[in-house]
Parts: C-alpha cells; structure tokens; sequence
C-alpha cells in the first residue's frame, strides 16, 4: 500500500505583467499534473535538471506550498482535509535539504539544534531529550560530546550528518530529501548515502530523494521518475533507468552524464536549451530537443501510461524508438 | 624585450628565444603557496610539480581544500594577499619563470597568454554592462595601437561565434542576465579565448551547469583546443568529466600531487590508494550495489598535517613509514607516478558500506 500518493497535482505560480502585479500575464507551471505513488518503505527517486519543477513538487509535499489542483494523500487520507496546524503531518514528514551551511541556525549548538523538534512538537524534554540527542549523534556517527559545539566547527558532511539526526529526532515516516549530497564533497557523498540507507532500514523510513545526479538516485531509490518542463515524462524501477529507459529525454539524460572510464565513447548529445517554463511548446514539452519527433508530437501531448509493468512512459513513440540509450555504463 | 632579460637569467642551456620542443609549455616546479594567519601557517599549496604541454587538456583533480584552485591562481600570481604568499618554487610558461616577472610583465600574460573561467559565469560577469562589452574589453586592454573600433567589434562577433552563441550580431547588445546559464559561460569563454591565449585555466566550469549543458560546453572546450592549439587546465572534482576530456589527470590531496599520468593509466590501473579509493566510490549509472564503497574519516585540516603521507590516517594499507616520511614519486609507467610507498596494484583504501 502506498504511504504517499499524489494524482494529478499542479502548481501554477502567476506571472505578474509589468508593475500592475495584480494583473498576471501567464503562469509558469512549475509542476503540471503529476502523479506517483510511494509505497511504505521505499525510495522514489526524482531527477531533473534546474527549473523542471522537483522542489517545488518537494515543497508541495511538505504543505510548504498550496497545490493549484490535485491532490496528495498520506496514509490513506487527503492532505487537504487536515484540520489546521496539521502538527502530526509536520512531525511524521521531515525533510533534509541540499545546504547544510544555511539550513543550520549558527547561532544554536548541535545538541539544541536537534533537540529543537522534539521540544517544538512536545515529544521529549529536559533530560530525556538530552538522552535522545546522544543517541541520534551517535547513530549518524558524531561524537555525542560534540552537541556543545557550534555549526561552523563542522566540516559539510558532518553538518548533513547534523541535518539528518535533526530530521530523525521527531520519529518521522517520512523523509524528503532535496539534493542531499549534491555540496559535498565526493568522498563523503558515498559516506552519507551509504547511512541514508542504513537508517531507512533500522526505522522504516519512507524516501522521497531528489537529485540532479542520475547515479545516486539510481543507487539509493527503487523506484525513479524523470521531470522535465513541470511534467513526469518517464517513472520507472531504478534498475531499468540505465539500460531500459524509454523516454527519449531520459535517454538524452544519461547519454550527458560523463562515464568516469576514458574508454567510453563519446555519445551523441542533445543540442538546444530547455525552453521557459512560462511558455513551454505545445505537445510535448520535450519535442524541440527530441531526435525522434513526429508531427503529432507538435501538437497532442502523450500522456504518461503504463508501457511496461511498473514502466510508465509520457511520449508517443514509447516501445517504438529505440530503447537502448546510445551509452551505457560498463558493469565492473 | 623579456626574452633578452630571459637570456641574462639563464645564462647557461642552449641559446632560446622561443620554448625548445622538450620544454612543456608550462612546467610547475616545487610550488609553494603558504597562508601565514593568526593562527599558524596553512599550507595550501606544497611542493607541487606538474607540466602542460602544448594542446594537451590536463585534468586537476581533488576536493575542496586539496590545493586545485590555489594552484590555478599561483600561476596567474593572483593568490589573495596579504595572507597568501608563493614561498617557493618556479612556474616556467614558454620558457620564463612567471615568479620572476615584474608586475607590469606580468599583466602582459595574465589574460592575455594564460587566462581562465570560473565556476559561476553569473558572478564572473558585470551585469551593467552588455556582452559586446565585456567581450571587447579583452582586446581593448590587449591592443596592439593599429587596431580600430570597427576591427574590435567585428573580432567581437567573431569570437562569439567561435564559442557557438546564435545570432551573435544581436546578441553583443544583451546583457548577462538576459542570457541562460549555459549561454552564460559561452560568454565566459569568449573573453578566455579573445586574446588567443596558450593555456586556458577552467575552475569547474561546469558545476553549475545542468547535465545536458554541461556536455554540450565540454565538446565546446574539445573543438576550441583542436582549432587553436589550445591548452586546457581544466579542475574539476568529476571524475566523468575527466574522462571524457582529458588526455592527462593530476590528483591532488591536501595540497600535493599525490598522483599523476595519462588519464588512461589513471583509470585502468591508479596506483595511489587514494586515487584507486575516489575510482570506486563515486556511483555509476547501471552498475547499481546495495552499498556503495566508501572512504572513512576526512581529509586532513591543513593547518596540522599529519606527519609522512598526508593521505595515512585513512589508508588502509598505512605502514610505520608511512607517517614518519613524506613518500617519493614512485614511477610507475610512462608518464605515470604515484606519491605512495607502496605505489601499484592494491586493494583500495576503504570499505564496502558502513
């Protein structure tokens, strides 16, 4: 059973025309009816480049903004339907973000700032919270003697490994995390990726990763979806991303990722730039930069329908083009 | 003239007027660059030796604090002052010691010669002015006398379309913030490559660039190096991007090489343990594990290095030696060397999960 699932949810920011900013010119539709579901327990990964609307759609999911239309359920029920300051939802759904220099308070020592949740959401105090920031330190893997510290006697992976226990301290279902490791360094990401997993499995958590990296959401999630332009064009099981992925933008996005083995062959790119989100092309949103556009591509937007069991697809041609990207990885 | 002055320099060696072809083009020798703060002295860069030769893309790699950037800036002698100083070492570019340069010489190869892109093309423009502009800046500060303003703003034109901008005619009239990200550092590389210099000095420029982006201005880079000769210094902390552009890598850690070779030769068989270590944890795309392999502990703070090799207290193969002296290169193949006591094929530092 789904945990979360989200259908059809859009979010629609006004563009203000001139200086009259009640008047709007438009909308950038930053995330255009998309749907997914994330079953207990498990990670979904969501890739896209800049602009293609996954922190906004992350930002959604933590009610951090108001969806123009759709709607998400959590555990069975409408998100919207909860009564008003929706504590519990705030405390069973906890996010870690990709800046570990901004998103710790520096004025607050390591042991406030993780006791911070449990006081605001009245789990623990006094010396049972003291206890519980030990604890958590110890599982992300600082020294508990380092709670009387500040933010910036700390390294970016040791300030993550802060985020998490802090994310973690209220005994969350689920977790998002936006760009987790993106600012850190490459041999600490494998680090915190590798604990991300190790505490999914002690406390049963529920993922939402988001990443631009192809490859650490191909290793951390089970099941991945692929934005472009505010829409999902392509959501499949992680071990089918690399070799079996279908939707030619998906395709034009892992032959761009550089393969860290000179032997590889430099593959054929996408050329072009993604159009504004505020006037995306008719049809499909990807269709100026797809090698494989037909005429009906110009005009009728694909939906996303299920091409293969668990493999859904957003394009017209899928299981007719080429399935197989141009590059793929050689396995060790 | 500064070859004349070169020649007193050097008295001994053939008579040069021009790089002999066993001279690289830049040849880093010893380099020093030291931080002198209150509180002790930071070794940024220490004991640093490397060439470039002509044409060759040459790929710095490390961390962040590894030394890569502070390198860069050490040949272009830009090392933030007061703190910053270059205590040691020689940086001979086509045959001069640029250490040994007044500061007006100086100006006459930074930018000029040798010059750079960095890693955020937004905060590297001036948004005030138009990109014709910043372009012609280049050659209005490098101009020979005969030059006019119609030749400059033709060469303008010119110059943007080398680095593929569309409608480039129109476009000298914008300004950067009417410009993608990735158009953003096409203009970035437009001024590097104005003054037609030997060697261009990127700082990863292309970390904040999306994927798709990314690839297109690293095939940019390749095409701009086979049709002007150029040579590339290209930092990076992506051992993709390595791969796929460089013919040479020089890894660093904690400010020294502690290998360096053909990128092929790094790749198929690194011998430091560090760098066999960073190989095998970066993830890759459809070669999915449960766990991936991971490098414990951190790099070490650069104001108390370890004694020995800086790389020890992570390593697993760390023997008495290794923190009582600094290790040697060790040769290990054509044009390949590893900083390493126990340089060659092991198994990596590291271990598969937590």
């Amino acid at each position: 059973m789904p945990l979360l699932e989200v259908s059809g949810l859009t979010k629609h920011f006004p563009e203000p025309r001139g200086f009259a900013f009640w008047r709007t010119a438009g909308a950038v539709r930053a995330v255009d009816d998309v749907s997914f579901a994330i079953d207990e327990g498990s990670t979904f990964g969501l890739v896209g480049e800049s602009g293609c609307g996954k922190t906004t759609l992350s930002r959604l999911i933590l009610l951090l903004q108001q969806p123009t239309s759709g709607t998400i359920r959590f555990a069975g029920r409408d998100v919207a339907t909860l009564r008003d300051p929706r504590t519990e939802y705030r405390r069973v759904v906890q996010a870690v973000f990709q800046d570990p220099y901004s998103s710790l308070n520096p004025r607050m020592t390591i042991g406030d700032l993780i006791a911070e949740p449990l006081i605001v959401h009245r789990v623990l105090a006094g010396q049972a919270a003291q206890r519980r920031v030990a604890e958590l330190l110890e599982f992300v893997g600082l020294n508990p003697d380092t709670r009387k510290r500040y933010p910036h006697e700390f390294s970016g992976g040791q300030r993550q490994r802060v985020a998490i226990a802090r994310a973690l301290a209220v005994g969350p279902k689920f977790v998002v995390f936006d760009e987790p490791v993106s600012a850190l360094d490459v041999s600490i990401r494998a680090q915190i990726l590798n604990l991300l997993v190790n505490i999914q499995r002690e406390f049963k958590l529920t993922y939402l990763l988001i990443a631009h990296d192809l490859a650490v959401v191909e290793h951390v999630s089970e099941i991945c979806g692929v934005m472009y332009l505010g829409k999902m064009m392509e959501i499949c099981p992680s071990v089918e991303l690399a070799r079996k992925s279908m939707h030619p933008y998906t395709q034009a996005l892992i032959a761009s990722v550089p393969v860290a083995d000179p032997d590889v062959p430099e593959p054929e790119i996408v050329t072009g730039e993604a159009p504004s989100p505020l006037h995306p092309p008719p049809g499909c949103r990807f269709h100026t930069r797809c090698r494989f556009t037909v005429p009906l591509c110009r005009t009728q937007e694909p939906p996303l329908r299920e091409v293969e069991a668990r493999h859904w697809v957003a394009c017209h041609l899928a299981g007719q083009v080429g399935t197989a990207p141009t590059q793929t990885a050689p396995s060790a | 003239m500064s070859a004349n002055a070169m020649e007193i320099r050097d008295p001994p060696g053939p008579p040069q007027t021009a790089p002999t072809a066993t001279e690289p083009l830049l040849a880093v020798a010893g380099l020093r660059t030291h931080f002198f703060t209150r509180y002790g002295i930071i070794r940024a860069v220490d004991g640093v030796t490397f060439n470039v030769g002509e044409g060759e893309i040459v790929g710095l790699v490390g961390e962040s604090g590894s030394g890569k950037t502070m390198t860069s800036l050490s040949i272009l002698r830009l090392v933030p002052l007061p703190a910053g100083r270059i205590v040691a070492g020689s940086i001979r570019f086509r045959g001069r010691d640029l250490l040994q340069l007044s500061e007006a010489e100086m100006r006459a190869v930074r930018g000029k010669q040798i010059s750079m892109i960095l890693q955020d093309p937004l905060t590297s423009l001036n948004p005030v002015y138009t990109i014709g502009n910043q372009v012609a800046e280049s050659f209005l500060f490098h101009r020979d006398p005969a030059t006019t303003r119609r030749d400059i703003a033709s060469r303008v034109i010119e110059v943007l379309r080398r680095v593929r901008i569309p409608a480039a005619e129109r476009l000298v009239r914008a300004y950067p913030h009417q410009f993608s990200g990735g158009m953003r550092q096409r203009v970035c590389a437009a001024i590097a490559i104005a003054s037609r210099p030997a060697l261009l000095i990127a700082d990863e420029p292309t970390t904040a660039l999306d994927v798709t982006i990314q690839a297109q201005f690293l095939q940019l880079l390749k095409r701009l190096r086979s049709e002007a000769n150029l040579s590339i210094i290209y930092i990076t902390h992506d051992l993709g991007v390595v791969a796929r552009l460089c013919t040479r890598v020089i890894v660093m850690y904690a400010g020294r090489v502690i290998e360096s070779g053909p990128v092929r030769a790094i790749y198929k068989s690194p011998g430091h343990p560090y760098t066999r270590a960073l190989m095998k944890s970066v993830p890759r795309l459809g070669d999915r594990h449960e766990r991936l392999f991971q490098i414990d502990g951190q790099p070490p703070y650069l104001m108390n290095m370890p004694p020995g090799c800086a790389f020890r207290p992570r390593c697993p193969n760390a023997q008495a030696i290794c923190g009582q002296e600094l290790p040697p290169d060790m040769p290990l193949g054509e044009g390949h060397a590893a900083a390493c006591w126990f340089a060659g094929p092991r198994p990596a530092a590291g271990r598969e999960g937590a």
